[in-house]
């Protein structure tokens, strides 16, 4: 059968152009079908909003094929994530935003008495907000390590760093993370 | 809570903080986007060099066809002037209405032109009598000085 398709071919170049071009567009669907979640997940742990991480998700894979070169990705995951990370940092700069206002939304959740908090607030909500008041250093390696097991080589590319400052600065997230949830817990947060 | 508790709590919220799951049809959103847009930017690098080829078509076919300035008597006296038609051409209306197309001839050119339209012949004829001018070596005849003679010698003579 693949004789006979490569045959035809041969008599008409026109219709292996199209042929070229219906796998190359097959292939760039894979890629899409395969990828969109990770990407949009990468996307939302910075924006973290979902309308703005679909957004980059289709702005990130138009750039891709766009740019023509996707089809010699070595490690697409890889790739994709550093792309996706670029073009939600650009939205990020755009948007204006800063990092999650932590004692206003806590006033928001339970009022101003901690012990309020812990009874009305969820405690995911409370670490997610904990996470979003962590210095954009600290925030953005933590926050792309919960992204589907994202490993430290991966992230050390997507943000132009060593692993070994992401290790650090994982370490350094979590242990501001515990001692303010226990602060939390214990009705002792302090606005540090 | 222990430590061990609360670093297993950290890790179950952490595992939420990014699982937001897309609105579905993700892909399908995107595939749609790269098929409107995909090609939008090759087309619009073919449009833009479909507008300058244009445009250098009409400027090469205007700049073609346009009558090239004839000589004219005194056209060197313009060009040593500094006259340039490019120049010229590229002043705005309103200075080329004000200013002359060609500089005034002077007094001299004025007389040429009038014994030229007077007797033509006689000015042919003179300008065949112009000889040109020489290309052979100028022949100087040689010089000979005589030497002085001494004082001693005038004795000797004596």
């Amino acid at each position: 059968m693949i004789e006979i398709t490569e045959a035809l071919a041969l008599h008409d170049p026109g219709s292996a152009a199209r042929q070229e071009t219906a796998a190359r567009e097959a292939r760039f669907a894979g890629l899409v079908e395969r990828q969109s979640r990770f990407v949009f997940r990468v996307a939302y742990a910075l924006l973290r909003n979902s309308h703005d991480a679909d957004d980059v998700v289709q702005d990130t894979f138009l750039k891709l094929y766009r740019g023509g070169q996707w089809d010699a990705i070595e490690n697409e995951r890889a790739f994709l994530a550093r792309a996706a990370w670029r073009t939600a940092a650009d939205k990020l700069r755009s948007r204006g935003r800063t990092s999650g206002p932590l004692d206003a939304d806590l006033a928001l959740c339970g009022g101003a008495n901690p012990e309020e908090t812990l009874v009305t607030a969820d405690w995911n909500a409370a670490v997610h907000r904990l996470v979003d008041a962590l210095p954009p250093k600290l925030r953005q390696p933590l926050a792309l390590s919960t992204v589907e097991e994202m490993s430290s080589r991966e992230i050390a590319r997507v943000l132009g760093v060593a692993e070994g400052t992401v290790r650090t600065r994982i370490l350094r997230a979590r242990a501001i993370l515990k001692r303010k949830l226990a602060a939390l817990m214990e009705g002792r947060y302090d606005k540090r | 809570m222990t430590n061990d508790d609360l670093d297993k709590f950290l890790d179950s919220a952490l595992a939420r903080y990014s699982a937001e799951d897309p609105l579905a049809g993700l892909e399908q959103r995107v595939l749609n986007r790269v098929g409107a847009e995909g090609g939008v930017r090759r087309f619009k690098w073919g449009r833009w060099a479909l507008a300058i080829l244009v445009v250098f078509t009409i400027t090469t076919a205007v700049l073609w066809k346009r009558p090239l300035p004839t000589a004219k008597l005194g056209g060197g006296l313009q060009s040593a002037r500094g006259f340039s038609p490019a120049v010229a051409n590229r002043r705005s209306p309103r200075k080329r209405a004000r200013r002359p197309a060609h500089p005034p001839l002077s007094r001299e050119e004025r007389a040429w032109l009038a014994l030229a339209a007077r007797a033509p012949d006689q000015m042919r004829e003179a300008s065949l009598d112009l000889k040109p001018l020489s290309t052979e070596p100028i022949q100087v005849e040689e010089i000979n000085i005589e030497p002085l003679r001494s004082h001693d010698a005038n004795d000797d003579t004596k």
